[in-house]
């Protein structure tokens, strides 16, 4: 197949810059004895090649940018010898303490739990929630109680005050609450039942009792 | 201070032969040998990226990029190519990664017709006095792509098998790149002349 004239005018600017094969050096040369028009095309790509030759693109960086790419490369070092230290044998003076703390920490729990324990099973002792003044007196009695839609909080918190009873658990999902009670859990359920226009239901956990409604 | 090139008395090593041997050196942590390839490649490399992003300060971040990129990847160097290629392919994907990122650089759109224009006014604009001027304007209108592989095959002079390993794609596109890049500054040069005139 014959070479169009296209194919070897996109040889041209690589013979300007001197960069074709031998080979292919002939077959310009060759092709340029046969049309000279092609010379022309030549003469444009040597002036033009010789501008962006000349064409001045600004300073570049120079030593200055030397001195940026060592630091980089510092930086660099310094992040990777902080890794391999961290993943290697040789374990840093703070992390060694945060290491002695966590011990002292789980020996502290440890002694705390060997104390505590055998107190669960005291019969009258009450455990105190640390964290508040509402009293939760595991060691009392449980009811379970749902409030009707409408009972507003003011009205809830007087009925559990006048029957000296706590929330320990809740809303559900279901909206029921885990009440402790300290007295008689039978006549707090009756006393929380008559207040049928805010209890809805009650029942006694502690005695395995299977709830009743308000007004039942 | 330090010397890292080649040994005097040696054979003249060729600019390749040199880089090879400062890669080398690089490969195995010298900084010497890092400073020394720098100041090699740091000129041609700058210009390659700036002619392209037109930002001094961007065009020097990618060349700290790039030859952050030599010294971690210097022993990874196989030799298949000559080290000016791997260097200048470094570049130029970082350089058009960075253009991704830019909106105010088109990077295929046509910005002007490639028609072939054999007009005498492109001849006559590039012997004008104002030819520099002529030609910083034209360049800048190029496709990114063109105006790479113009920048690589007369400022650099590399062959074109080169600069296809370089923008990484066939032979006959960067022959075809550089043919429409060329009928793109004709039309341009003349067009300008046809304004000044």
């Amino acid at each position: 197949m014959s070479e169009t004239r296209q194919d070897l005018e996109q040889l041209l600017p690589f013979y300007v810059n001197g960069s074709l094969s031998p080979e292919e050096t002939n077959r310009v040369e060759q092709a340029l004895a046969e049309d000279p028009a092609l010379q022309e095309e030549i003469d444009f790509l040597k002036h033009l090649r010789d501008e962006v030759k000349d064409l001045e693109l600004g300073n570049s960086p120079g030593e200055f940018g030397l001195r940026r790419l060592q630091k980089a490369l510092k930086e660099e070092q310094k992040q990777r010898n902080s890794a391999e230290t961290s993943s290697g044998t040789v374990v840093p003076l703070s992390i060694r303490g945060w290491r002695l703390a966590a011990i002292a920490a789980c020996l502290l729990l440890l002694l705390q739990t060997a104390v505590t324990l055998p107190m669960w099973n005291r019969s009258g002792d009450d455990l105190i929630a640390a964290g508040g003044g509402t009293a939760a007196q595991l060691g009392g009695q449980i009811i379970t109680v749902t409030f009707v839609p409408e009972a507003s909080e003011e009205n809830i918190r007087n009925l559990l005050l006048a029957v000296d009873a706590s929330i320990v658990a809740g809303p559900s999902a279901l909206g029921v609450y885990r009440l402790s009670v300290a007295r008689d859990s039978e006549a707090v359920v009756e006393k929380l039942l008559a207040h049928r226009n805010l209890v809805e239901t009650a029942q006694n956990d502690s005695s395995g009792y299977s709830g009743r409604k308000a007004g039942q | 201070m330090k010397n890292t090139m080649p040994p005097d008395g040696s054979e003249q090593l060729s600019d390749n032969e040199t880089a090879v041997y400062l890669l080398e050196k690089i490969g195995k942590g010298d900084e010497h040998a890092f400073a020394d390839f720098y100041r090699l490649f740091e000129k041609c490399l700058f210009r390659f990226i700036k002619s392209k992003l037109n930002d001094s300060f961007e065009a020097a971040d990618i060349l700290n990029e790039t030859l952050l990129e030599v010294w971690r990847k210097a022993d990874t160097f196989e030799g298949r190519s000559k080290v000016s290629t791997w260097l200048f392919g470094i570049a130029y994907y970082k350089t058009v990664d960075r253009m991704r990122k830019r909106t105010d650089i088109p990077m295929d759109e046509e910005n002007f017709p490639e028609t072939a224009d054999d007009s005498p006014d492109a001849m006559a604009c590039l012997l004008s006095a104002e030819r520099g001027e002529h030609i910083r304007y034209c360049l800048d209108r190029l496709k990114a792509v063109q105006k790479a592989v113009m920048e690589l095959a007369f400022f650099q002079d590399l062959p074109y098998g080169e600069i296809a390993r370089i923008v990484d794609c066939p032979e006959n596109t960067v022959k075809t790149r550089m043919f429409h890049a060329k009928q793109a500054m004709k039309h341009c040069l003349s067009s300008r002349m046809g304004a000044d005139g």
